[in-house]
């Protein structure tokens, strides 16, 4: 063996006790999982208790790994004259080599190690496993490269918790008054990718500037010209995340379209276009537009949707506006497993619209009637339209209605398909489960006409998120679903009964996220007249819970180009079309 | 040949000069005493010779090499105990001399086993809990094992009780004669040093004050008495700590030479009685520091 991994291996012999803790920290926090995943059939408080210990032994694991860097390094520190490896035959940089081999070690392979028999009993695949290891890496990683700097220009931990501070009192307040305060007030003065430009580009140098200084502090024992680096790349740090003038950020790999076939076919087309002007605050533009070209079996989900309007002067005037919709139709799930769509009922529509001319109300609104029916069972002149919101300031909405500007309307929006995961009679225990996701059945409880179902739910959450999950499997050529559905199907009677949430938490654990989600299903209910509806008698026996996720098929931007925007004021706010 | 050289060797912390142009030669095979009180600058000196502190000024040479430049293949040559080394108290005795062994090609474990009956050190004990006595020898243990070419001691009796001294200055002795091994030993106690060393050399507010031969030194200083006659005689060149007391008159000699002196003081004070007697390290140091402090005293006045 080398006397690096000598020098290594008597590292770890020292701290040979606090490491033993945060082994034990890192498997607690993989136990508790455990029990979140596959023990107990507790309630959502409970999940809530042991999910809140997760997220508290998480804080912990910070704080010891921030501590164990300092220990590690301060066992031979490089600064001062009194350390007993000065004298030896050990050189800065073979020391140096030594302490990045423990910390590799403490940081990297331990929590892999322990982390992977965790990940394979969720059923992480090779490109999960790859993704968690980067993750994990890249979480600790940060640690130590905040921590390394300050452990190697300090000679004591008293020093370096010191230290600290003034660095994060440094930063936060050089921040606050460099960066927002100028800004309070005057909105964003930079778009969102230079902002995030600014922001990676700052920690880059800082993590840069104290990487150099505690090399060189190894190498040369210059404590005074390493404090000067250091503050050297705090200083290129702050001026970056204020001065940088160039938006370097590409778009994220979740937002670039990946057109297929289908986006070719589909069309946009204004219906109409309608402002709100509240006195004194910003004006709300409705815009209803016909989506054509959308097949059935898949879910269209409004991503975004950018307006742009140009006045004969060349004025301009750009807004981001919301969709009214995104993927929560269950038409197209509801097709995948083979139930027909709920008819609606003229006799009871009929009846509804009857008491509301009795009580002098207007007749029911379509958002009303669409979350009544079902979107499918819209008319079919009615099938299609969605809108789109923007605020805009009174002036403006004032001038379009006074000069109709030309308008161009770039609507982002993307296609899933329903995938039916797997289907199981709802009882305690079951499991329901493809590949890296699972959702175990907590507790079924059947109260008259409903059924109330917990689940806890496993899944990769792999750099924070469904939405990078997506970008990042996207980049790796894989698809992961967005979003899962569950339906409780009755194959015998050809009905499903759509479901009802009652709450859900949330929690990760080792980069698998396990949420608890309590849900209600409701038994089809026949209508009988005078708006009574009776249940179906029996309905829940012999049903089946299906779980159905949305696969990510294709990604498209269309443009819409009207040459007169003609926009209609009216006097109350409008429900979603 | 030198094992140590150091060419106007200057450090200075802040306006404050703690070493100040200093020249020195460590000859090899030798045990070399830097002396003076404290303060003088020897411990700024050993660190940077020890390339642990860098000079204001000058430049210094261990073992052929220029100080800043020692690297792992020299420190495995020199073995280097200070009373403020830190040392790794979370250890064993054992477990540091097993720590320390694969560093030093040179490692000679029957030296390890003999030095630790020696020094009867309990190997299961950990340095935290070793008194500062056991702690030093367990720190000179880990140096001695294996034969440094050169041995840096920075003041190793503080704090050491005389019994305890005597075991780590007999060990020390033991090994030199043993080979040849240069010692550089520096302390405030001149007696304890007067047993061990064969060259001494005086550091006072940071300047050499003399740099030679112990036989040497002590053979040209001599504290004289002279009684009776001639008392009227004014001090000469080259005789310190001149008093005179009714017919009593006191100096030291520091240019002795045999029959050649004694001749010049018969000729200087005829018809007186005088005596002279051989002195120690520190009755010479004394002198040597009472002088210099009664010449500032005077520069400054």
């Amino acid at each position: 063996m080398n006397l690096t991994g000598h020098i290594m291996l008597n590292d770890l012999r020292r701290l040979r006790r606090p490491l033993a803790l945060w082994v034990a920290l890192l498997m607690a926090k993989l136990g508790l999982g455990a029990v979140l995943l596959w023990g107990g059939t507790g309630s959502g408080a409970w999940f809530d208790r042991i999910g809140g210990a997760i997220i508290l032994l998480g804080a912990i694991e910070v704080l010891m790994g921030y501590v164990l860097v300092a220990w590690l390094i301060h066992g031979d520190m490089p600064t001062g004259t009194t350390a007993f490896w000065m004298t030896r035959p050990m050189s800065g940089t073979r020391l140096l080599a030594a302490k990045l081999l423990g910390l590799a070690v403490i940081f990297g392979a331990a929590p892999l190690l322990l982390t992977l028999p965790w990940w394979l009993a969720c059923g992480y695949g090779p490109r999960e496993l790859m993704l968690a290891a980067g993750e994990t890496l890249f979480l600790h990683g940060v640690v130590v490269a905040f921590a390394l700097p300050l452990a190697a220009l300090t000679d004591e931990f008293s020093r370096y918790l010191m230290w600290t501070l003034v660095l994060i009192t440094a930063l936060v307040g050089a921040s606050l008054t460099m960066v927002v305060v100028p800004t309070m007030g005057r909105g964003a003065s930079a778009n969102a990718g230079l902002i995030a430009t600014r922001g990676w580009l700052a920690l880059a140098l800082f993590l840069i500037g104290g990487s150099v200084a505690a090399v060189q502090q190894f190498w040369a024992r210059r404590l005074l010209r390493s404090f000067a680096t250091l503050g050297a790349g705090v200083v290129v740090a702050l001026a970056t995340l204020n001065y940088w003038p160039v938006d370097l950020s590409r778009k994220s790999s979740a937002l670039v379209d990946r057109p297929g076939r289908h986006a070719a076919g589909f069309s946009l087309a204004l219906q109409s276009a309608r402002t709100f002007e509240p006195p004194g605050a910003d004006a709300e533009l409705t815009v209803s537009l016909k989506l054509d070209g959308a097949p059935p079996e898949l879910v269209l989900n409004g991503m975004s949707v950018d307006h742009q309007w140009r006045w004969a002067g060349g004025a301009v005037v750009e807004r981001a506006g919301w969709w009214d919709f995104g993927t929560w139709g269950n038409g197209p799930a509801m097709h995948m497993l083979g139930i027909a769509p709920q008819k609606p009922n003229a006799e009871y529509e009929a009846y509804l619209a009857d008491r509301r001319r009795q009580r002098g109300l207007p007749a029911l609104s379509e958002s009303e009637r669409r979350r009544q029916l079902g979107r499918s069972a819209l008319p079919e002149s009615e099938r299609g339209v969605r809108t789109t919101r923007v605020k805009l300031p009174p002036s403006i909405a004032a001038r379009m209605r006074r000069e109709p500007p030309a308008c161009l309307l770039r609507a982002h929006f993307s296609l899933h398909r329903p995938e039916v995961v797997d289907e199981r009679p709802p009882r305690a225990g079951e499991r329901l489960a493809r590949d890296a996701e699972h959702a175990r059945l907590a507790r079924v409880d059947r109260r008259d006409d409903r059924l109330i179902v917990a689940v806890v739910e496993q899944r990769p959450l792999v750099l924070g998120g469904a939405d990078r999950l997506n970008a990042l499997n996207a980049f790796l050529g894989g698809r992961r679903p967005l979003e899962s559905q569950y339906f409780l199907v009755n194959r015998g009677r050809g009905n499903a009964s759509q479901i009802s949430w009652l709450g859900w938490n949330a929690v990760r654990v080792g980069t698998v996220g396990i949420r608890w989600r309590t849900m209600a299903f409701f038994t089809p209910r026949d209508y009988r007249g005078e708006g009574n509806w009776v249940a179906h008698p029996g309905w829940f026996d012999g049903v089946t819970l299906a779980k159905v996720v949305l696969r990510e098929e294709e990604r498209f931007t269309t443009e819409l180009r009207v040459e007169r925007f003609e926009v209609v004021k009216v006097a109350a706010k409008e429900g979603a079309r | 040949m030198n094992i140590i050289e150091t060419h106007n060797l200057t450090r200075r912390f802040g306006r404050t000069e703690a070493v100040h142009e200093l020249n020195l030669a460590v000859p090899a095979g030798s045990v070399f005493a830097l002396l003076g009180p404290n303060g003088a600058g020897k411990t700024t000196t050993l660190k940077m010779l020890m390339n642990l502190l860098t000079p204001t000024a000058g430049s210094a040479t261990v073992l052929g090499i220029e100080a800043r430049n020692l690297g792992e293949r020299e420190f495995a040559q020199i073995g280097y105990v200070s009373e403020n080394q830190q040392l790794p108290l979370w250890m064993t005795v054992r477990q540091l001399l097993d720590y320390c062994r694969p560093f030093y090609p040179t490692w000679d474990q029957n030296l390890e086993r003999t030095l630790l009956a020696q020094f009867a050190l309990p190997t299961d004990r950990k340095l935290s809990a070793l008194s500062r006595g056991m702690l030093m020898k367990a720190a000179l243990l880990s140096v001695l094992a294996y034969r440094p070419k050169l041995l840096v001691l920075d003041e190793p009796f503080s704090g050491l009780d005389p019994l305890v001294r005597d075991e780590f200055i007999r060990g020390v002795l033991e090994v030199s004669a043993a080979g040849e091994w240069t010692v550089l030993v520096s302390s405030h106690d001149i007696e304890e040093v007067e047993r061990l060393c064969d060259h001494v050399a005086l550091l006072d507010c940071g300047r050499l004050r003399l740099s030679e031969p112990a036989e040497k030194l002590q053979g040209r200083f001599r504290r004289v008495e002279v009684t009776g006659a001639a008392a009227d005689a004014a001090a000469a060149a080259g005789w310190l700590d001149w008093t005179r007391a009714g017919a009593l008159t006191r100096f030291v000699e520091t240019a002795y030479a045999g029959e050649a002196t004694e001749r010049a003081w018969r000729e200087k004070f005829p018809g007186a009685t005088v005596t002279a007697q051989p002195m120690a390290l520190r009755e010479i140091f004394i002198a040597l520091a009472r002088t210099e402090r009664t010449e500032t005293k005077g520069a400054a006045a």
